[in-house]
């Protein structure tokens, strides 16, 4: 054998190494890339849904001290009627009302398990309720349509 | 031939290296997607617990979503851990604590139903927000569905 094909050999060789090096970087990659995909998803699901249950339950939770009235009907009341005609709960107004108990609320429960998020409730554009620290980035959000009067009262909560 | 050799060892001792290390990341995949999936069973099986007929709320005949009868809950919450049905709600929820925390107005706590498992390889713990209708005072109260489920 000459020098040369011997030569030639070897740098066949180390092709053959680069190109199993590479096969194994594309394996890892295409795995990883699956992996962080599923989590993803996971995550969504349940950012979604936590969203959409959580605003849902709160407007039908029975007020601790606004004779028997759910949350809903006192944000009705709130985006409804100018300061002075509201329900009065305890010593707040039905806006201060809802706006506390929904701290206390999400407080207790988002806040605790270290989830970021964001409460509103606008009436005709004007915010009148807002909870939690807002969010930055990626976030899932779910807003719910109440009747109220002439204005459209929207509550919307956000998942960060 | 001393060239050859040294390449060859070169490159089985390369893909013994790389098959390890590919191995590795297999199996610590394959364990993510375990858990991925028993993760996924493990929402659906909470999502699955307000709408048992052995709990749900109804109002005039209608079912009221995401919601809990107080009074069937404690009814339940025996039937469910006696040894007569146990089998049932072992083949729906498998190794798992549930239990159902108010947060508004009060603090109450009640464990639905108790099977862990000592020595676990991975745990998986979800939180839904839920409503407890309490029939004899007509309110809703708020309350948080705590299911944590465990893999062997």
């Amino acid at each position: 054998m000459t020098i040369k094909s011997k030569k030639a050999q070897t740098e066949v060789m180390g092709l053959a190494i680069i190109f199993l090096l590479v096969i194994f970087g594309i394996l890892f990659a295409a795995n990883f890339s699956q992996n962080k995909k599923e989590t993803s998803q996971k995550e969504e699901f349940l950012g979604m849904y936590l969203a959409y249950n959580i605003a849902d339950t709160f407007l039908k939770t029975t007020s601790r001290d606004c004779g028997g009235l759910s949350m809903s009907e006192i944000l009705q009341d709130c985006a409804s009627n100018n300061a002075g005609l509201r329900i009065t709960c305890g010593t707040l107004d039905s806006c201060a009302y809802t706006e506390q108990e929904a701290k206390e609320i999400f407080g207790k429960t988002l806040g605790e398990w270290n989830t970021g998020y964001e409460f509103i409730a606008s009436s005709g554009g004007n915010k009148i309720l807002s909870a939690g620290g807002g969010c930055r980035g990626n976030r899932k959000s779910k807003q719910f349509p109440i009747s109220s009067g002439e204005e459209a009262l929207i509550v919307s909560t956000a998942i960060c | 031939m001393q060239e050859t050799i040294a390449v060859l060892a070169v490159v089985f001792i390369v893909s013994i290296i790389g098959f390890g290390i590919y191995s590795t990341f297999f199996i610590e995949a394959a364990e993510d997607k375990q858990e991925s999936a028993f993760e996924l069973e493990a929402i659906s099986a909470a999502r699955s617990m307000p709408f048992l007929s052995e709990l749900q709320c109804s109002n005039n005949g209608a079912v009221v979503n995401n919601c809990i009868d107080f009074i069937k809950l404690n009814a339940a919450a025996s039937l469910i851990n006696s040894g007569e049905h146990s089998a049932y709600f072992f083949e729906k929820f498998g190794f798992a604590t549930v239990s159902i925390n108010e947060i508004y107005p009060g603090s109450a706590k009640l464990i639905l139903y108790n099977k862990t498992l000592e020595s676990y390889s991975y745990k998986s713990a979800i939180n839904l927000p839920i409503l407890v209708f309490y029939p004899l005072e007509e309110k809703y109260r708020f309350s948080v569905l705590n299911f944590e489920a465990f893999l062997k």
